[in-house]
């Protein structure tokens, strides 16, 4: 009796999840096909339940089941933009254990404490690259050589390309935290003697 | 006695109840994804998969004689969607769509794409060995940088270049497979290289010019890219009205200074050139902190 009661729960759940599913097939098609790009989306659009997400297909039912972004993000540290979760900090409050190879549970990361200063002109302060937190996700050759030539000197870096989605644009802005937070990067500040050196002004 | 019939009954009664439940949802769950925009998604993509895919044509010019049979009974499938379709019967569409999509799975799988295979292995094979010519590169540049034995001795390249030797051998005698396996290990072995060479090291980018010429390129570039934040931070971020006539007036300020500049340029005058786009950026700056950002 209890297996027949708690079938018949499950199937009632699915039924009602997939009608829901089914009310948002419109609103789903509807949708800006890059809104998932859109980390600087404001707050009453962000982390949709999958139906809704414009990824997912909403007319499967197998949408409406999946775990929606704010259940799985309810514990993680909160962040200021994008799916406003602090990945970095998740990771080292190891709220977080990411498989690095698809195939070896066991594989560990090489993770390379390297950090890169760059000077900037202006008031801006300096940006700081930690080799370090990106290697804790990705493998060298998500950027090396392809989208950085690992060389000083060798890489232009702009804003502007950055912007254009190019350089650190390539995650920056669509899956990762977006170039409006510019303290993020810019995280060096500049002594007085320091930022008159570079612009050359007292 | 009578009780325990009594539960019975109602056990019973229950359980149909429930089995007329289950039947009914599980009927809404068979009915609920068959739209007509799904069928014709799939519709659409199953005369493409059956009529114009590489796998098609790749399974057509097989010799394989149950491959083959499987893509013609996968047509007499789509010719039946189709007609099911078009008579609104969507279920039926939906069901001969289904199948021939599992026929189509199976009758790909049975003739492997080897040319896609060896080209994917090519492209790993490729990028691997750019990899790895790259980090070694970059190791030999930070042990002349440091001018120390106990760097160089951070690799072992003796070993580094058996598994490359290995890997290009291998790639030579098209095992593929076996040649990027040693290839990894070789990237693996300089990453780990690299990274005990340079642990927990503060590398500076300096700022200099070459001329005067470049730091103007570099302050337009600069400029430019503070119009584009701007731009993306006024779409994106509620403003107040007052907020944004301040925006605008300050984009149009740095606006007037860039042709100023820019005439300045033309003229020969870099250093002015430079002095006042400046003073553009700086008032692009404090347009960008209205606009949210903080630095």
């Amino acid at each position: 009796m209890n297996i027949i009661t708690k079938k018949y729960t499950h199937s009632v759940i699915v039924a009602l999840v997939t009608l829901a599913a089914l009310f948002s097939i419109e609103n789903s098609h509807s949708a800006d096909p890059n809104s998932f790009n859109r980390l600087l989306a404001p707050a009453s659009t962000r982390n949709p339940p999958p139906p809704l997400d414009g990824i997912h297909d909403a007319a499967s039912p197998g949408a409406a089941l999946l775990q929606t972004p704010k259940a799985a993000f309810e514990t993680l540290p909160k962040g200021k933009s994008g799916n406003y979760v602090d990945w970095v900090k998740a990771l080292d409050e190891k709220k977080l254990n990411p498989r690095y190879d698809r195939t070896n549970p066991d594989a560990v990361p090489v993770v390379m404490d390297l950090n890169i200063v760059r000077e900037v002109k202006g008031s801006m302060p300096n940006v700081v690259y930690p080799h370090k937190q990106h290697t804790e996700w990705l493998d060298c050759s998500n950027c090396h050589p392809a989208i950085f030539i690992p060389q000083k000197g060798a890489n232009n870096i702009s804003m502007a390309s950055i912007l254009l989605g190019e350089q650190c644009g390539v995650c920056h802005g669509k899956v990762a935290f977006p170039v409006s937070e510019c303290r993020r990067c810019h995280s060096q500040p500049k002594t007085e003697k320091a930022a008159a050196a570079v612009t050359g002004k007292p | 006695m009578n009780i325990s019939k009594s539960v019975m009954w109602f056990d019973v009664r229950h359980i149909l109840m429930l089995i007329a439940l289950l039947v009914n949802s599980a009927d809404v769950r068979s009915q609920s994804h068959i739209n007509e925009t799904t069928v014709y998604n799939k519709l659409k993509f199953f005369d493409w998969l059956v009529k114009e895919s590489p796998s098609a044509v790749r399974i057509a010019d097989s010799k394989d004689a149950a491959a083959i049979a499987l893509l013609d009974h996968s047509e007499t499938l789509l010719v039946s969607a189709q007609q099911n379709y078009d008579a609104g019967e969507l279920e039926l569409a939906d069901k001969s769509l289904s199948l021939g999509l599992k026929q189509m799975t199976t009758a790909s799988r049975k003739i492997k794409d080897l040319d896609r295979v060896e080209a994917a292995h090519r492209q790993l094979f490729e990028q691997l060995q750019k990899h790895v010519k790259t980090f070694v590169e970059a190791f030999d540049r930070v042990v002349q940088e440091k001018g120390d034995n106990s760097v160089n001795a951070m690799l072992d390249r003796k070993r580094l270049n058996e598994f490359i030797t290995t890997a290009d051998e291998l790639f030579t005698n098209a095992q593929f497979a076996e040649a990027n396996q040693a290839m990894r290990q070789a990237s693996d072995m300089i990453e780990n290289s690299l990274r005990a060479a340079r642990d927990r090291e503060v590398l500076l980018h300096e700022l200099t010019f070459g001329s005067l010429q470049e730091e103007y390129d570099y302050e337009r570039e600069r400029n430019s890219s503070y119009v584009l934040l701007i731009d993306v931070l006024q779409d994106k971020t509620a403003v107040s009205d007052a907020s944004r006539d301040y925006i605008n007036t300050m984009l149009s300020m740095n606006q007037k200074l860039q042709e100023e500049a820019r005439a300045l340029a033309t003229q020969g005058d870099l250093a002015q050139a430079i002095h006042v786009l400046e003073q553009g950026t700086d008032k692009l700056s404090r347009a960008l902190r209205v606009s949210g950002a903080s630095f």
